[in-house]
């Protein structure tokens, strides 16, 4: 998603100046994508170079309003029809934090798993909270959008528990207790095998 | 009206363990856990981690090995069966993933049931579960079995029970379980509507999706309470921005 | 298993219907097998059911097998190791059957032996080197304290080898002289000694000392062994000779002793007869038909009452097992599988009850086989053995019942909804018309039939109408339990979950209905029809001497010894208000053998009635003949001893009327006078009574009548019954002697029955006398029977009931929990069961007794109706409600619904540890 094809989006519905596009915007995603009006007026300048937008004459109250091109509609309906495909996400960078959590001496994982599930929680009740404050029905595009990222979280949140029990297994232990503990046992053990050396 | 910061349901640290000497099994290992009105708090974690017996617990459906459980400040401990089953009926609500409902009894009847059993005139338990039924959305359908009825349905029918009278206490053991997601959505969004109204929940799931309907979201694991997020601040802060 | 290996690559092609059927019962066996080991209450209580019955029947038919001897058993056992018996009775030839039983005389004139053989004269026709030993069989009466016991005794010599080996000898030695004697276990019980104690003749004459204690195979009661010469032989002596022969018995030697009057006895037949008369399968009478059709029905019922006692239990096991035959119809199975695998469960348990109760009775006959033979068959057995013909009859029953039971809910699993059954909702039954009203149908008919069989008193007509109409009430029962739930609403809570779970699970409610319905109504019109019956016998009972008087019958033909010293002997027994000799008339001799005497009062003109009994067949006749007191009978026939007339001065009126002192005395004086006293006044005319004397001969000749008007008394507050006193005079007057009849005792309380006896052995020394005591009015004395039976109905209804409640708590398990966590006392559940077992228990008392009552009183009336036409009136039944049983039975729901609170855990299934 860019704002660039947000914006485009947004003229499909019909011309809109710079103000009213921002408003537009965060309404229908929410403020978890806060936008301020510069990016928007340099983001329409760049359409207006590309060809995807144009702008119409002020108003009198100085205020230039754009309308979509046809060009800006044929790259509007092309992004629609294309798939976003995984390698284009930036990097998880969680999932490299993990590995390197493990692999990293004196760093116990089960924290770092369970600190980030509880941030992710927190993140899930929020979106949840916000969701539960909407319950007008013109509301419905935002709750799509809170609910995709109520989905993302809770990806994330059984991917962690999937690591937490992964875990688990890796270190042979009874308890949640004894794999933290059995952990430092492994530290102490390397560094003074590191000292006799 | 609401006693804000005394808590309805309160766990200190509780201990369950089921049998003995080697067969031992400790469902639960020193948990604490209390709950103010208004808020609801969702335990998570695995199947076995003791879940559902801090549920049961907390029902007086059962009994700690060690620690206390308090329901609005009454140690269950210090009560007979009698007096837990009265404590059921007056002042906790039960929801379960399915087998909520009795066969035999109409939608309306198995809400005014807990009324029923506490010695309430039929027709005035038939009102109040009318009037709790109508709040669940389920105007006009009391008359119907649960045979009748949709799993959405007969989960509604299960809160409105769970909260008919002067319950203040909700214990929901994964209500959306048998559901679809859109209908598991409402229910719980029903019974966060409950819990903002003055009630105390307790939600056991082991959705995270779920979880997030919670204020609180407490982790177990093998009975050990491993972590719990902490309270939300409030929509207003939220949409502020502040709150992130 | 190798099969299946070797068919491996083959496997799938497509396999005939034979092999289908073969593999899809295979599969549906072993799953039932499957789910009976995993439900194994469920199994237990189908188990016990089925086998219960069976263990009976099995034991009955075992015990009653091995008990039937065999003719060389039965001739084994009293013949010992002697190689024959004979048996002389006559001098005349004879031709006998195989086993001696029969004999008849071959050609020439009977004659019967008039002294007793010798045992030389047996020898001499028996080939040399014989030996023979006699036996007697005869009476041994003795004295027990102060009564008089009388015992079969057998007269032989234990010391003989060949008698010895008729008995075994038990304790002591056997009696090797005069004064000796033997006895059995229950005679040395009897007689109250020890073993070397002496024992008295009833005469005194003789004391013998018991030495020893024996068995008779062929007789295990009471039976003495006396030594020969140990009493007065007989007057023909020894009839019964034991013979042990040097060779094999033979067509020859049989014929010979048959020639000479002398019947034989061997271990096998007797070569050279042949059988007599041999009942060559004589046609099944109507009346022998109608018994084994009876029989049939009462078989039918008590199957009826195991399908539907065993019914809930399957349909339960369906109920359960929704999921997995839904999966079973997933997976291809079509409505022939899923009937299938159900039906499996009933050949699997049926089965499975049907051995299990074979071994146990077979194993409980074989056990209890030495107490039957001396307390029920009194004879030893011939062995061991099965009866292998009954048991199998028993198991095909037995596994029938299973399959009967599993045939509702089999019919229901293969039309249950597939959909739901996955889903695990629960689908509740559907309404069927049809079948309530093919129940109504069924109980109209059977009353119809039941009706008609009563009036023309034909018991299977009426068993068949019964069944029918038993039937047709299991049919409707589902309807009725459904009908009960709509009354839900208005119901406390316990009741109203209580009577809709009854109606959602009818398949499992209405067969335990039924069940207590069955035996209830069962016992309810048995019970209706045995008050109806004893009220009939007391309305019609008429005593022929007052109650508790004694009559002392005299025995022999002696004379009869003096009043004084008779009154005396009494005296000491009984306190006895007065004793009176009584005489009657018989023919002033010389009497021809087929002259006898009858001495009846006549009616005068104006009271005869008249209406003659083919009158009164209309309606109005009878009308008019019942109104006319004339038409009265004059009283019913008396039940037992009655003397009608009597030869008396009137010492005698007090004990045989009972009649106040004053109505004595002044009939004593017209007796004096020589007249006659009645009791029916109807036969008394301006102060006279008629009395005429018949001299009836064998028809020959017409009877000579004479006629006498004497002056008459008509004896009131006596006993109601018909009696003619004369005095000595008129009875002379009209040919006739007096000859004693015995002695009348008036007594204050009736004697009981030692004191009868005491009675009787304190007379013997004056005479031999019987005592007869017309007993107080007949005592309700089947009452036993009716608690006992009422009883059994009580034991199936807490059976039924339990067992129905019990399935409905497993089925209700959820729900239990659910109340548990909405807040029901532990109490709740406790009444939720007995409401359960309420609902069941009493649903099925109330429709029983109704249905009893009901049945009872159709039948009854029915038989009343048979009566109309009978002239004399007939004593209708009256319609009797048998109290007793409907107390029992009252109380049996409450029983049940007690058992239910007191067995049902109040704790729920959710609720741990809080104790």
């Amino acid at each position: 998603m860019s704002i660039r094809h947000g914006l485009l989006a947004l003229l499909e519905r019909g011309q809109m100046y710079g103000y009213q596009l921002r408003a537009a915007f965060e309404e229908s995603t929410g403020s978890t994508w806060p936008l301020n009006i510069g990016q928007v007026y340099t983001t329409l300048n760049r359409l207006e170079r590309d060809g995807l937008v144009r702008p119409l004459p002020e108003h009198e109250g100085g205020q230039r309003p754009y309308e979509i091109t046809d060009a800006g509609r044929a790259d509007l309906a092309l992004w629609f029809a294309t798939p976003i495909s995984r390698a284009d996400r930036p990097r998880d960078e969680l999932s490299i934090k993990l590995a390197l959590a493990m692999t990293t001496p004196g760093v116990d994982v089960r924290t770092v798993v369970q600190t980030q599930r509880s941030a992710t929680m927190r993140t899930l009740q929020e979106l949840t909270r916000l969701k539960y404050a909407s319950d007008k029905p013109e509301d419905l595009p935002w709750r799509l959008v809170l609910d995709a990222m109520v989905f993302q979280a809770e990806a994330e949140i059984r991917w962690l528990d999937h690591c937490e029990t992964s875990l688990v297994r890796h270190r042979p232990a009874t308890s949640a207790g004894g794999v933290a503990r059995a952990g430092a046992e492994h530290a102490h053990e390397h560094t003074d095998q590191e000292i006799h050396r | 009206m609401i006693e804000v910061g005394r808590p309805v349901l309160d766990l200190r640290d509780v201990h369950r363990t089921h049998g003995s000497g080697e067969a031992a099994v400790h469902a639960l290992r020193g948990v604490s856990l209390s709950v103010v009105p208004g808020e609801l708090v969702a335990v998570m974690g695995p199947s076995g981690s003791g879940k559902s017996t801090l549920l049961t617990l907390a029902g007086g459906l059962d009994r700690p090995t060690a620690g206390e459980v308090l329901v609005e400040g009454e140690s269950l401990g210090a009560l007979d069966r009698q007096e837990l089953a009265r404590l059921r009926r007056r002042r906790i609500g039960y929801v379960f993933q399915n087998l909520n409902l009795l066969g035999s009894l109409t939608a309306a009847e198995n809400v005014a049931l807990p009324l029923e059993l506490d010695g309430v005139g039929v027709r005035a338990a038939r009102r109040a579960a009318m009037v709790a039924l109508e709040e669940v959305g389920l105007t006009g359908l009391g008359g119907r079995f649960p045979d009748q009825m949709s799993g959405g349905q007969q989960q509604r029918v299960a809160i409105a029970r769970a909260l008919v009278g002067e319950r203040r206490l909700v214990l929901a053991d994964e209500p959306t379980g048998a559901l679809d997601s859109q209908t598991g959505e409402a229910v719980l969004h029903l019974l966060r509507r409950r819990v903002d109204a003055g009630a105390a929940g307790v939600l056991v799931t082991h959705e995270a999706r779920h979880a997030g309907w919670a204020d609180r979201v407490v982790f177990l694991r093998d009975g050990v309470m491993v972590d719990a997020t902490v309270p939300l601040p409030s929509v207003e802060q939220l949409l502020s921005g502040s709150g992130r | 298993m190798s099969a299946d290996d070797a068919a491996g690559p083959t496997a799938f092609r497509p396999r005939g219907r034979f092999a289908e059927t073969v593999g899809s019962w295979r599969a549906a066996l072993r799953i039932a097998r499957r789910e009976a080991r995993r439900a194994r209450r469920r199994t237990a209580l189908v188990l016990a059911m089925i086998a219960l019955p069976v263990l009976a029947l099995t034991f009955a038919a075992v015990s009653y097998d091995m008990s039937e001897l065999t003719h060389a058993e039965r001739v084994g056992q009293r013949i010992g190791n002697a190689d024959a018996e004979l048996r002389w009775t006559v001098d005349n030839p004879i031709v006998q059957d195989l086993w001696g039983d029969e004999t008849f005389d071959a050609g020439g004139e009977r004659r019967e032996r008039t002294r007793p053989a010798r045992a030389e004269e047996v020898l001499a026709l028996l080939p040399p080197g014989s030996r023979v030993a006699s036996v007697e069989w005869t009476q041994f009466e003795a004295r027990v304290g102060d009564q008089l016991e009388s015992y079969s005794a057998r007269i032989l010599d234990l010391t003989d080898p060949l008698a010895r080996s008729t008995v075994r000898l038990r304790a002591g030695r056997v009696p090797a002289a005069a004064t000796e004697i033997a006895v059995t276990a229950p005679a040395l019980r009897g007689l109250g000694v020890p073993l070397g104690d002496q024992v008295v003749l009833a005469d005194g004459s003789r004391w013998y000392t018991v030495v020893g204690v024996v068995e008779f195979p062929d007789e295990l009661r009471e039976v003495i062994a006396v030594h020969p010469g140990g009493v007065p032989a007989g007057e023909l002596g020894p009839s019964l000779w034991l013979a042990d022969l040097p060779g094999p018995v033979d067509a020859a030697l049989v014929r010979r002793l048959n020639a000479r009057g002398v019947t034989v006895t061997t271990r096998g037949p007797a070569p050279g007869t042949t059988e007599i008369g041999a009942d060559d399968g004589l046609p099944l009478s109507a009346h022998d038909a109608e018994e084994a059709g009876s029989a049939v029905l009462v078989v039918g019922l008590g199957l009826l009452e195991v399908v539907l006692l065993v019914g809930p239990a399957f349909a339960v096991g369906v109920r359960r097992r929704r999921r997995d035959l839904a999966l079973v119809a997933v997976a291809g199975g079509d409505a022939v599988h899923l009937r299938r695998i159900v039906l499996a469960d009933g050949v699997v348990l049926g089965c499975a009850g049907a051995a299990a109760g074979l071994l146990l009775g077979v194993a409980a006959a074989f056990a209890a086989q030495p107490l039957l033979e001396e307390n029920v068959y009194g004879h030893r057995s011939g062995g061991y053995r099965v009866f292998p013909t009954a048991l199998a009859a028993i198991a095909a029953v037995a596994v029938l019942a299973g399959v009967l039971a599993a045939l509702v809910p089999a019919w229901t699993a293969a039309r249950q909804d597939v959909v739901a059954g996955l889903a695990g909702r629960r689908t509740v039954p559907p309404h069927r018309r049809r079948w309530p009203l093919l129940g109504l149908a069924l109980t109209a008919v059977g009353t119809g039939t039941a009706a008609l069989g009563a009036q023309h008193s034909s018991a299977l007509v009426v068993l068949t109408g019964i069944v029918l109409g038993e039937l047709g009430l299991v049919f409707t029962t589902p309807t009725l339990v459904a009908w009960l739930a709509r009354a839900g609403p208005a119901l406390p809570l316990a009741p109203r979950i209580a009577l809709r779970d009854a109606s959602r699970n009818r398949s499992s409610t209405a067969p335990a209905v039924s069940a207590i319905m069955a035996a209830v109504a069962g016992c309810v019109a048995t019970g209706v029809w045995v008050a109806s019956d004893e009220a009939r016998a007391r309305a019609q009972w008429r005593p022929g001497i007052p109650p508790g008087h004694v009559m002392l019958l005299p025995t022999r033909e002696d004379e009869l010894p003096p009043l004084p010293a008779v009154t005396e002997r009494i005296r000491h027994v009984l306190a006895a208000d007065s004793v009176a000799r009584i005489d009657r008339p018989v023919c002033a001799p010389p009497v021809r053998d087929d002259e006898w005497c009858s001495v009846v009062a006549v009616l005068p003109p104006h009271q005869l009635c008249p209406f003659e009994p083919e009158m009164v067949r209309s309606v109005e006749a009878r009308r008019q003949a019942l109104a006319d007191a004339r038409c009265r009978p004059p009283a019913h026939d008396p039940s037992g001893y009655h003397l009608p007339v009597v030869v008396t001065d009137g010492s005698a009126l007090p004990a045989l009327t009972d009649a106040p002192p004053e109505e004595v005395a002044r009939a004593s004086a017209v007796l004096r006078a020589g007249g006659a006293v009645v009791t029916d006044p109807r036969y008394l005319h301006e102060g006279r009574v008629t009395v005429t004397m018949t001299r009836n001969n064998g028809g020959s000749e017409p009877p000579a009548v004479t006629t006498a008007a004497v002056p008459g008394y008509v004896l009131r507050g006596g006993l109601p019954t018909d009696h003619l006193a004369l005095s000595a005079p008129l009875a002379g007057r009209l040919g006739l002697v007096v000859v004693p009849e015995g002695y009348a005792v008036a007594t204050g309380t009736a004697p009981t029955d030692a004191q009868q006896r005491r009675l009787v052995a304190e007379l013997r020394p004056l005479a031999h006398l019987v005592a007869m005591v017309e007993a107080e009015a007949p005592e309700p004395r089947r009452q036993p029977l009716l608690v006992l039976l009422a009883v059994a109905a009580g034991m199936i209804t807490v059976g039924a009931a339990g067992v129905a409640t019990g399935l409905a708590a497993a089925e209700g398990r959820r729900d239990l929990s659910t109340l548990a966590a909405v807040g029901a006392s532990p109490g709740v559940r406790r009444v939720l069961s007995v409401c359960q077992a309420g609902v069941i228990a009493g649903l099925g008392s109330v429709l029983g007794i109704g249905a009893g009552l009901g049945s009872a009183a159709v039948i009854l009336t029915s038989v009343n109706r048979q009566f109309t036409g009978a002239w004399p009136v007939q004593t209708p039944y009256p319609i009797m409600v048998p109290w007793v049983t409907l107390g029992v039975l009252v109380v049996v729901p409450l029983v049940a619904m007690a058992g239910a609170g007191l067995f049902t855990r109040s704790r729920l299934a959710v609720e741990r540890r809080l104790d």
